[in-house]
């Protein structure tokens, strides 16, 4: 078969869904999970005061959080809506559990201060990004983040 | 003429997957285009593109894929019927 594939060599023909050739990558929402978690330490870290800087600075770390938890949530969701079809729920049907439990976590990363649901968010996201670099053929490693909190990531290898 | 081509992307699934491989003609070779065939045109910004056939007014294609955010007339309007390269016969099974 390969030799007549050699003669008459197979032309591309692009049945595309989407924005052709669209650019996905979970590491946007790895890092958001990984501020999530930072934020998580930072809170808890900050030593408590009335001074008016205390406050402004754990309403930034509150806010920092929320907005991460959300950036997390909008990333996932639209790799799962955008990119995840049918040819990929087949091979790993587990993703729509995946997603749901990002969406899970994301939200009680935002109402909670848990280092745990936190740890949580990001062990689901980085399941999702391993899958995500399978289905595209690149293979991965898992690697502490080089900045604070120092948490596994799922990196591709490039 | 028969040509031979490999399916890039999803938006015919499941009725042709990524990868597979399909047998096509020029459909002037006495084969006539028809609702529900699947052909093949030139789109400048993507190449060769393939999709099926939903609809034909006058010498307008109105082409679509399976999927609900395929790139398709939905999205580029219709074909000339003129344009429409190969109509594929058939799938290689197994490959």
């Amino acid at each position: 078969m390969n030799s007549l594939l050699n003669v008459f060599k197979p032309e591309s023909a692009h049945a595309h869904c989407d924005v052709p050739c669209g650019i996905y990558d979970p590491i946007v929402a790895q890092i958001a999970a990984l501020s999530v978690v930072r934020m998580v330490d930072q809170i808890v870290a900050l030593e408590k005061s009335d001074d008016v800087h205390y406050f402004n600075t754990m309403s930034r770390y509150v806010a920092v959080k929320e907005s991460e938890a959300i950036k997390c949530k909008e990333e996932i969701r639209i790799i799962w809506g955008d990119f995840i079809k049918a040819p990929q729920l087949e091979k790993h049907p587990e993703l729509h559990t995946i997603t749901h439990n990002i969406m899970m976590l994301g939200g009680a990363a935002k109402q909670q201060v848990s280092r745990e649901k936190a740890m949580a968010l990001l062990d689901e996201v980085n399941k999702f990004a391993a899958i995500f670099w399978e289905l595209k053929g690149i293979a991965t490693k898992v690697a502490k983040s080089p900045y604070l909190p120092n948490e596994d990531v799922v990196y591709p290898v490039l | 003429m028969i040509k031979l081509f490999r399916i890039v992307g999803d938006s015919l699934y499941p009725l042709y997957k990524e990868g597979e491989l399909v047998i096509a003609i020029r459909p002037k070779y006495g084969l006539h285009v028809k609702p529900q065939d699947i052909v093949t045109f030139t789109c400048k910004s993507v190449g060769v593109m393939i999709k099926r056939v939903r609809s034909i007014e006058n010498t307008q294609v109105f082409v679509e894929g399976t999927s609900p955010n395929s790139v398709d007339s939905r999205v580029f309007g219709t074909i000339p019927l003129n344009e429409i390269s190969y109509k594929i016969l058939f799938r290689i099974p197994f490959l």
